[in-house]
C-alpha cells in the first residue's frame, strides 16, 4: 500500500513538472441565460463560429449563434447547474474528438468518452468534427465493391468502396438489420466499420453491441452513441464525431464503413437546437440550412486518390419513413444527397420477402463498376427477370390458363424471389452468391419448385465446396467465373438435381 | 477611449506600471486608461482584463491549468 502511495504521488510530482505552462489569454463572458441546454453570454468579443467554451461549472459548450451583443450557445455536458452570472471562457480551439486505433471495439460517446466501462481510451491524437470534405481533385472513382453479404443487395444494387447509399424505410422493415448484417460481412475484408447510432433507444444500441460482439465484427468496429436520453447536442454532433474516427482511418489508407442510424433523428435533433436557439423556422419548422446539415456530414465520404493513400469512407446512411412516403422533406433531401438508395417496404416484409428491398424503386448510381467481373456476368438479366415477373404476377391470383411462356417466366421470378430471401446474421460470401446466381438460370433447376429452392442451394452449396472447392477460390481469386467451371457447374447442377429429386 | 483594469496580488511599484502601460498601449491600438486593483487570491503576477478579453499572467492562473490537466 505504502508503495502504490508513493508511485501516486511520484507521478504527480512528474506531471506537475511536466505540464506546459504558460501565460493565458482567454476572452470571458458572463452567463446572462440559461435553460433547456442553451446559454446566452454576454462579453466574448472574438468567440470564433464553432469555438469550444468553458463554463465555471466544468461544463463545455459550442458557440453557435454569434450576435451583436451575445453569444449563443448549446452544452454539451449540461448538469442543471449553470446559473446565471457564471463566467464563460473561450478555449481557442474547435470542437474535436479523440481518434485513432485505441478507438477500435468500443463504445463511445460524441465526446470520446467511454461507455462500455472498458477503461479510459488512451489516445493522443484528436481531430476536428467539423472539417472541409476532400477536393474535388483529391478523389477518385468508385471502383471497388463493398460487399453487404446479401445475395439481393450485391446482385442488384451493389454498392461501392467510397458511395454513399441511403437505406430507406418505414419502421421495423430491417434497415438496421442490413447495416448490422455488411458490418459482420466485413470479417477479415480489411474494413473498419463505425456504427453511429443517433437518438436511439438504448436497448438497442446495446442489441448491436451485443450482436457485434457475438459474431466477431466489434474487434474492427467502433460504436459511436448518442442515445434518445443525451441532450440534443449531443445528437447533433455525433454523426460528425463518428465521420471524424473514419476520416482518421482513412487518411490513413484504410477502407471505412460508416454506418449513420438514423438521419431522421438528427434532423429532429438538430431542429430542436434551432428552434431553441431562435433561428427561423422554415418548411416542417426545420431551420433552412437542413440540407446542408447533411449535405456536408455526407460529402465527407469519399474515395480518395493513391496519391493520398487510396482509403475510403463508404457511407450507410439510414432515413426512417412515414407511411411509405419518401417524398417528405428530410427523405427528399438526403435522396439527393446520396448516391443511391435501397427502398424497404413493409407490405414485401410482411409477405416474408426478407430483406424487404423494393428492387424497383432501389438502385445504386455507381452500379456496375462496384461489382466483380463474374457477378456481372450472372447478375446481368436478374433485375430485367424480376421486373417481367412483377409485371404478370397479378395473373397467378386468378388461376387462369396461362400460356408455356408467362408460366415459364413466373415460376423463374418465383425462385428468383425465392433465392434472394436470407435469413439475418448469415451473409453469404461473393463465390457463393455468383454460384447460386449462375445456377439457378440452368435448365437443370427448372423440375426444382419454389418451396425447394432454399434447402436445394443450402445442400448445393455445401456440396460445390466438398466436391471442388477451387471453384469458390477461383472466383476470389481471379474475380472472374471461367468457362472451365460453368461447365463444372452445369454438370454438378444436372446431376445434383436427380439426387436431390429423389431424396424429396 | 479604452479602460484596462489590471489586478495584482500586491500594490505594484511605478516602474512596473510603465512597462505594462507601454506594453498594452501597443496591443490596444488606440489610447488606454488603467485601473489598478489588487486581489490577493493571486498569489503572484497580474491579469489584465481588456473588455471581454482577459490576459492571464498569474500564478493562480497557472495552478488552475496544472489542476485541468491532471483531471
Amino acid at each position: 500500500m505504502a508503495i502504490d502511495i508513493k508511485n501516486i504521488a511520484d507521478l504527480l510530482k512528474k506531471q506537475v513538472a511536466d505540464a506546459q505552462l504558460s501565460n493565458q489569454i482567454v476572452d470571458v463572458g458572463e452567463v446572462v441565460f440559461s435553460g433547456d441546454g442553451i446559454i446566452k453570454v454576454k462579453g466574448l468579443t472574438n468567440v470564433k463560429y464553432y469555438e469550444v467554451l468553458s463554463i465555471q461549472n466544468g461544463a463545455s459548450a459550442i458557440a453557435l449563434n454569434l450576435e451583436e451583443n451575445e453569444v449563443g450557445a448549446v452544452v454539451l455536458d449540461d448538469d442543471g447547474s449553470i446559473c446565471q452570472g457564471m463566467t464563460v471562457k473561450t478555449t481557442g480551439r474547435l470542437m474535436s474528438v479523440p481518434v485513432g486505433d485505441a478507438l477500435l471495439g468500443r463504445i463511445v460517446d460524441p465526446l470520446g468518452n467511454p461507455l462500455d466501462g472498458k477503461g479510459n481510451i488512451n489516445t493522443n491524437k484528436y481531430r476536428e468534427i467539423e472539417v472541409p470534405s476532400a477536393s474535388i481533385m483529391d478523389r477518385s472513382p468508385v471502383s471497388q465493391p463493398l460487399q453487404t453479404g446479401l445475395i439481393s443487395i450485391d446482385s442488384m444494387i451493389p454498392i461501392g468502396r467510397g458511395q454513399r447509399e441511403l437505406i430507406i424505410g418505414d419502421r421495423q422493415t430491417g434497415k438496421t438489420a442490413i447495416a448490422i448484417d455488411t458490418i459482420i460481412n466485413q470479417k477479415d475484408k480489411n474494413v473498419i466499420c463505425v456504427y453511429v447510432a443517433i437518438g436511439q433507444k438504448s436497448s438497442t444500441v446495446n442489441d448491436v453491441a451485443h450482436k457485434l460482439e457475438a459474431y466477431g465484427a466489434l474487434d474492427y468496429s467502433i460504436i459511436v452513441s448518442a442515445t434518445a436520453k443525451d441532450s440534443a447536442p449531443l445528437q447533433y454532433i455525433a454523426p460528425y464525431s463518428g465521420c471524424s474516427m473514419a476520416e482518421e482511418f482513412m487518411y490513413n489508407g484504410k477502407d471505412v464503413l460508416i454506418v449513420y442510424d438514423d438521419l431522421s433523428k438528427h434532423a429532429v435533433a438538430y431542429r430542436t437546437l434551432s428552434l431553441l436557439l431562435k433561428r427561423p423556422a422554415g418548411r416542417e419548422a426545420y431551420p433552412g440550412d437542413i440540407f446542408y446539415l447533411h449535405s456536408r456530414l455526407l460529402e465527407r465520404s469519399v474515395k480518395l486518390c493513391d496519391a493520398l493513400g487510396g482509403g475510403s469512407i463508404t457511407a450507410l446512411p439510414i432515413v426512417e419513413t412515414q407511411a411509405g412516403d419518401i417524398s417528405a422533406y428530410i427523405p427528399t433531401n438526403v435522396i439527393s444527397i446520396t448516391d443511391g438508395q435501397i427502398y424497404l417496404e413493409t407490405e414485401l416484409f410482411n409477405a416474408g420477402t426478407r430483406p424487404a428491398v423494393n428492387v424497383g424503386l432501389s438502385v445504386s448510381r455507381v452500379g456496375g463498376s462496384a461489382q466483380i467481373k463474374a457477378m456481372r456476368s450472372v447478375a446481368g438479366t436478374l433485375r430485367l427477370d424480376l421486373a417481367q415477373y412483377r409485371e404478370l404476377a397479378v395473373f397467378t391470383q386468378f388461376g387462369s390458363d396461362l400460356d408455356n411462356v408467362t408460366k415459364a417466366v413466373l415460376t423463374h421470378g418465383e425462385k428468383l424471389t425465392e433465392l434472394l430471401k436470407q435469413p439475418q446474421y448469415r451473409p453469404i460470401p461473393v463465390a457463393k452468391q455468383v454460384v447460386m446466381l449462375y445456377v439457378i438460370s440452368l435448365p437443370a433447376l427448372v423440375a426444382i419448385s419454389k418451396k425447394h429452392i432454399t434447402k436445394y442451394f443450402e445442400e448445393f452449396l455445401k456440396y460445390v465446396e466438398e466436391t471442388n472447392p477451387a471453384v469458390y477460390a477461383d472466383i476470389d481469386n481471379t474475380k472472374l467465373l471461367s468457362e472451365e467451371n460453368k461447365k463444372w457447374l452445369g454438370e454438378a447442377a444436372e446431376s445434383f438435381t436427380k439426387s436431390f429429386l429423389e431424396k424429396i | 477611449m479604452k479602460t484596462l483594469r489590471v489586478l495584482s496580488s500586491k500594490p505594484l511599484s511605478q516602474e512596473s506600471k510603465e512597462k505594462i502601460e507601454i506594453l498594452f498601449r501597443k496591443k490596444v491600438e488606440g489610447q488606454a486608461d488603467f485601473v489598478y486593483e489588487i486581489d490577493e487570491s493571486l498569489i503572484g503576477g497580474i491579469k489584465v482584463f481588456d473588455g471581454s478579453i482577459v490576459y492571464d499572467g498569474t500564478i493562480s492562473g497557472k495552478l488552475e491549468q496544472i489542476k485541468q490537466s491532471l483531471r
